[in-house]
C-alpha cells in the first residue's frame, strides 16, 4: 500500500512541475538577443480553400516552427487564391491588385507558396508584389516543376506522391488483387494528380491491370465503385470537380466512395486516412509544414544558405485500423506501417500504467494468497495438535489398560492359585481318610479369604475404568465408530477380516465420554475378531452398524464366527469369564461397565446367519453424572432386562 | 533325616500357605520360605526339590536357578508362577528346570511335577553316591597298580605292559588280580566302565 502511495505522489509532483513551467512558455520571447528585433513578415499563400484539412495540417506545422518560443518574431499573413473554385483567368488581375494594395507599406520577407497554383502566381507577379522576398514553396508536384525555371530566390519542397508505394502496399495487402481503378476528377489539381499517376504507375506494372476513371459525373463514380469485384481495388487521387462542374472537397468524396465501395480504397494523401481510405504511402502534412517553416527560418536568418541543401521527404506507410479490420487484412500489414484510428485501448495508450497496476494487483493477490495459505496451515496444524492430543490420551489409556491387564492377571492369579491349591489339599486329605475338622476349617477359611481378595482386585479394576477422567460431551456416534475402525483396521487386515459398516444417517448426538466409547467399541471389535480365529479366511467379516432408536442410538457389532454357545450367554459379560485359552475375561466386562456408566444397555445374541451380534444402546442423555460414581463402587450390575443380577455371595463354611 | 523335603519359595502368603497345605496333605515334608534369601540361609544338603515362584522381592526364581547351576547337589526346581511369559519359561527349561507351571495350577499337575522332581533328585544322589564309592575304590590302588590299570583298560597285552613298565609278565598278572579285587570288578569290561565313569583316559600304545 505504501509503495503505491509513493508512486502516485511522485506522479502528482511531476505533473505540478510541468503545469508550473507550461505557462512560462506561452509568452513570446521578446528580444532574443538578435540585432534586428523587428519581426519578419511572411505571407502564406495557398491556392485553394485554406480550411481544407490538408492545408490546415501544413499550416499548423509551419506555424509551430515559426512561432516556437525563442525564435525570431514573425508576422504571418495568410492569403488564398481559391483557384479550385474560380478559374485563374477570372480573378487574377484583381487579386494581384488587391495584394499589392494590401502590402503597399509592408516589407515582405518571405512568401510561402502552397501548391502549384500559388507558386506560379508568386513567381509570375513577383516583381510587382514581393521583389525582395524569398519564395519557399511546398506541395508543388515534381511534374509541374519539370521544364520550368524558377527565380534564384525560390526554393522549396517538391510535392511527392508515392503512388508506386501505395500500389505496392495494395498488392501486399490484397493477395488476389488483379485490377487497380485509379479515380480522379476534372479539376486542375485533379488533372495534375492524374499526370503524376500515369508517370509513376504506367511504366511499372505488367501483371496488374490499371484502369483510369476520369471525367465522370459523381454519380457514375459512385455506382461504378459500388459494382467492383473482390479482385479490384481503388486508388483515389482527387475529385475537386467532376465532369459536370460540381465542386467538392476531395476528402468528402473519399467518404462517399468508401461508403459504397465493397473493396479497399487506397489514398496517397494523409487526410484521406480517416475518411475511409484503407491505407497508403503518404507524406506527413504536418511534417511538411514544419520543414517548410524550418526552411523559412533558415533562409531568413542566413540568406546565404545554399538551396541545394534540401533533402527530399520520405513517405510513411499509414493504415486505418477500422478498414483493415473490415477487409480482414490486419495480418498482412508491413511492420513499418503506422496504424491509426485503432479503437482506444488502455493497453496501447498507457502500457506502463497498466503494467504498474497489474504488478500491484499481482503483489496484493500474492500477499492475500500467502496469508490465506498461512492461515490454512495454522488451522491444519491446530487440528493436527488436537488429533495427536486425542490419540495420546487414547494411547495412554490403552497403555494403562494393557498394563492393567498384565498386572491384574498376575494379581488375580495369586488368590486363584491359592484357592485351587487349598481345594486340592482338602481333596487329598479327604482321600486319605477323615481329616480333622480344624484343618478343614482352616482350608475353607483360606479359600474364602483368597476369593475376597480376588473380588477386591476386580473392584479396583472397575474403579480404575470408571474413574478415568470422564469428559461427557455430545458426540456423534458415527464419528466414534469411524475412529474406532481406524484404530483396529490394521489388525483386522492382518487377520484378513473384512469390515463392513452400515452407519445410519441423521443420528442424534449422544452425551458420552468419547474415550470410553472408543474403549468399549474396541473391546467389542477385538472380541469379534478373536471369535473368528477359527473361521476360514474367506469368510471373516465384521459388521458395525448404527441406527437411531427410541430415545437413543444403537450400535451393533456382528461377526461371522461360530457364535456363542447357549450355556455361555448368561455369563458372557461377567468378569473373568472367557472362552479363550489366553483370555483375561475382562474385555466384555469393561464394555459392560462403560455402557452402564452411560446409562445404556448391552446385550448379545447369536445370528441366524452364523456368528454373534453384540448390541449397545446409548441414551441421548444420561440421568445425572452420579452414574459414574456408582460404577466405582462396582456393587450392582444390571442385565439387559434391567433387573439387578444376584449379588456375589459365598456359601458359609457351616 | 533322609526324608525328602520340598522347599516352597513364594512371597505371597496365601499361595505359600495353600501350596504347603496341599503338599503336606499328600504326605510330603514341606518347608516354606518368603524369599530366595531366606531359602539360601537355611539350606541343607538333604534330598528334596524346590517349588519356586518367579517374581519375588529380591532375587527372582530364575536368578536363583542360575546361581545353583554350578552346584551339583542343588535340588531340582519346579517353577510355579502367576506371571508366565514365554521367555522366562524357555530360559527356565533350558537351565534344567523340571517344569514351568502357572498359577492357578491344577493340584494334580503340581503333584506330578513334584514327584518327578523328587525322583530326579534321588537319581542324581544315587549317581553321585555311586561315583563317590568308585572313586574311593580307585584311591586304594597303588601307583604301580594305577599305571597297570590305565594300560589294561587300553586293551594292551600283559606282555606289552610288562615291557613298558619294565617288569615281568608275571608281575603284571599279579597286579591285574589286585586291581580287580580292589576295584571290585568282575571283568575287563567293568574296569573300562569304571574308568569311563571316573573319566580316566586310556593310555594308548606308544608308537
Amino acid at each position: 500500500m505504501a509503495h503505491r502511495f509513493r508512486v502516485w505522489s511522485v506522479l502528482a509532483a511531476v505533473a505540478c512541475c510541468l503545469l508550473a513551467t507550461a505557462p512560462a512558455g506561452a509568452q513570446p520571447a521578446a528580444g532574443d538577443g538578435s540585432p534586428t528585433s523587428s519581426p519578419w513578415n511572411v505571407v502564406i499563400l495557398n491556392d485553394a480553400d485554406p480550411t481544407l484539412p490538408a492545408f490546415v495540417a501544413i499550416d499548423r506545422g509551419i506555424r509551430a516552427v515559426l512561432s516556437a518560443p525563442g525564435r525570431h518574431p514573425v508576422n504571418v499573413f495568410p492569403e488564398t487564391l481559391d483557384l479550385f473554385r474560380f478559374r485563374k483567368s477570372q480573378i487574377e488581375a484583381e487579386t494581384v491588385a488587391l495584394l499589392e494594395h494590401k502590402f503597399a507599406g509592408t516589407q515582405l520577407h518571405a512568401v510561402i507558396a502552397l501548391g502549384a497554383g500559388s507558386l506560379g502566381f508568386a513567381e509570375a507577379h513577383r516583381a510587382r508584389l514581393w521583389p525582395d522576398a524569398r519564395i519557399v514553396f511546398s506541395g508543388v508536384p515534381v511534374e509541374w516543376l519539370r521544364g520550368r525555371t524558377l527565380s534564384p530566390m525560390t526554393v522549396g519542397f517538391p510535392l511527392q506522391h508515392d503512388l508506386t508505394g501505395t500500389a505496392e502496399l495494395a498488392l501486399r495487402l490484397q493477395t488476389g488483387l488483379r485490377r487497380l481503378i485509379v479515380i480522379a476528377g476534372s479539376g486542375e489539381y485533379d488533372r495534375i494528380m492524374t499526370a503524376v499517376a500515369r508517370s509513376q504507375l504506367d511504366a511499372h506494372y505488367k501483371t496488374l491491370a490499371i484502369e483510369y476513371w476520369l471525367d465522370r459525373p459523381i454519380a457514375d463514380f459512385l455506382s461504378g465503385v459500388a459494382g467492383l469485384r473482390s479482385t479490384d481495388a481503388v486508388l483515389y487521387l482527387s475529385i475537386a470537380r467532376d465532369s459536370e462542374g460540381r465542386t467538392f472537397v476531395p476528402r468528402d468524396v473519399m467518404h462517399q466512395l468508401a461508403e459504397v465501395s465493397p473493396v479497399p480504397i487506397y489514398g496517397p494523401a494523409e487526410t484521406y486516412l480517416g475518411a475511409g481510405a484503407t491505407a497508403g504511402r503518404v507524406y506527413s502534412l504536418q511534417e511538411r509544414g514544419r520543414r517548410t517553416g524550418e526552411l523559412v527560418q533558415t533562409l531568413l536568418s542566413d540568406p546565404a544558405t545554399p538551396a541545394s541543401a534540401l533533402r527530399p521527404l520520405t513517405s510513411t506507410c499509414v493504415a486505418d485500423a477500422r478498414q483493415l479490420e473490415r477487409f480482414g487484412m490486419a495480418g498482412r500489414l508491413p511492420g513499418d506501417c503506422e496504424v491509426r484510428f485503432a479503437p482506444p485501448s488502455l493497453w496501447r495508450d498507457y502500457p506502463w500504467h497498466v503494467l504498474a497496476a497489474l504488478a500491484i494487483v499481482l503483489a496484493q493477490s500474492a500477499l492475500i494468497f500467502a496469508l490465506v495459505l498461512q492461515r490454512r496451515m495454522r488451522r491444519r496444524a491446530e487440528e493436527e495438535i488436537q488429533r495427536r492430543r486425542m490419540e495420546l490420551g487414547q494411547a495412554s489409556r490403552l497403555a494403562v489398560a494393557g498394563e492393567l491387564t498384565a498386572t491384574i492377571a498376575h494379581e488375580i492369579n495369586q488368590p486363584l492359585g491359592a484357592i485351587l491349591a487349598n481345594a486340592g489339599a482338602a481333596e487329598s486329605l479327604l482321600r486319605r481318610g477323615t481329616p480333622a475338622a480344624d484343618e478343614m476349617r482352616e482350608i475353607i477359611g483360606a479359600i474364602k479369604q483368597a476369593d475376597l481378595r480376588a473380588s477386591e482386585i476386580i473392584q479396583r479394576v472397575r474403579a480404575l475404568v470408571s474413574a478415568q477422567p470422564t469428559e461427557r460431551r455430545f458426540v456423534e456416534v458415527n464419528e466414534v465408530v469411524a475412529e474406532t475402525l481406524t484404530l483396529i483396521k490394521g489388525e483386522a487386515s492382518r487377520r484378513r477380516i473384512v469390515i463392513d459398516t452400515a452407519l445410519g444417517p441423521g443420528l442424534p448426538p449422544v452425551m458420552a465420554d468419547r474415550i470410553q466409547l472408543h474403549q468399549a467399541l474396541v473391546n467389542l471389535c477385538v472380541n469379534a475378531m478373536d471369535a473368528m480365529n477359527d473361521t476360514h479366511v474367506d469368510h471373516r467379516r465384521i459388521e458395525v452398524a448404527t441406527t437411531a432408536v427410541d430415545g437413543g442410538v444403537e450400535v451393533t457389532v456382528s461377526d461371522s464366527g461360530s457364535g456363542i454357545a447357549p450355556e455361555h450367554l448368561r455369563r458372557l459379560f461377567d468378569s473373568f469369564f472367557t472362552t479363550k485359552a489366553q483370555g483375561t475375561g475382562l474385555g466384555l466386562s469393561i464394555v459392560r461397565s462403560i455402557v452402564e456408566a452411560h446409562g445404556g444397555t448391552l446385550s448379545a445374541e447369536n445370528r441366524a446367519t452364523g456368528g454373534a451380534t453384540f448390541r449397545i444402546v446409548l441414551p441421548v442423555h444420561v440421568a445425572g453424572e452420579a452414574r459414574s460414581k456408582d460404577a466405582v463402587a462396582g456393587a450392582r450390575a444390571t442385565s439387559p432386562g434391567g433387573a439387578p443380577l444376584p449379588e456375589r455371595t459365598l456359601p458359609d463354611a457351616s | 533325616m533322609n526324608e525328602a523335603v520340598i522347599h516352597v519359595v513364594d512371597d505371597d502368603p496365601d499361595m505359600r500357605a495353600a501350596i504347603t497345605r496341599l503338599l503336606r496333605a499328600e504326605g510330603y515334608e514341606v518347608r516354606s520360605y518368603t524369599s530366595v534369601g531366606e531359602f539360601l540361609l537355611n539350606r541343607t544338603n538333604g534330598p528334596g526339590c524346590l517349588v519356586l515362584d518367579l517374581q519375588m522381592p529380591g532375587p527372582n526364581g530364575l536368578e536363583l536357578q542360575e546361581s545353583l547351576r554350578s552346584d551339583p547337589a542343588a535340588p531340582p526346581i519346579v517353577f510355579l508362577t502367576g506371571h508366565g511369559d514365554i521367555a522366562s519359561g524357555v530360559q527356565a527349561m533350558k537351565n534344567g528346570a523340571i517344569d514351568f507351571l502357572t498359577k492357578p495350577v491344577d493340584p494334580e499337575v503340581l503333584l506330578q511335577a513334584v514327584t518327578a522332581a523328587l525322583a530326579r533328585d534321588r537319581e542324581m544322589r544315587d549317581a553321585r553316591a555311586r561315583t563317590a564309592a568308585v572313586e574311593a575304590r580307585l584311591s586304594r590302588l597303588t601307583v604301580r597298580e594305577r599305571s597297570v590299570y590305565e594300560r589294561v583298560i587300553a586293551g594292551r597285552l600283559n606282555k606289552q605292559i610288562a615291557s613298558e613298565l619294565g617288569i615281568t609278565e608275571r608281575t603284571v598278572k599279579m597286579h591285574r588280580a589286585q586291581i580287580m579285587a580292589k576295584m571290585e570288578a568282575g571283568s575287563l569290561a567293568e574296569l573300562v566302565h569304571i574308568a569311563d565313569l571316573l573319566g580316566i583316559p586310556a593310555r594308548s600304545p606308544v608308537r
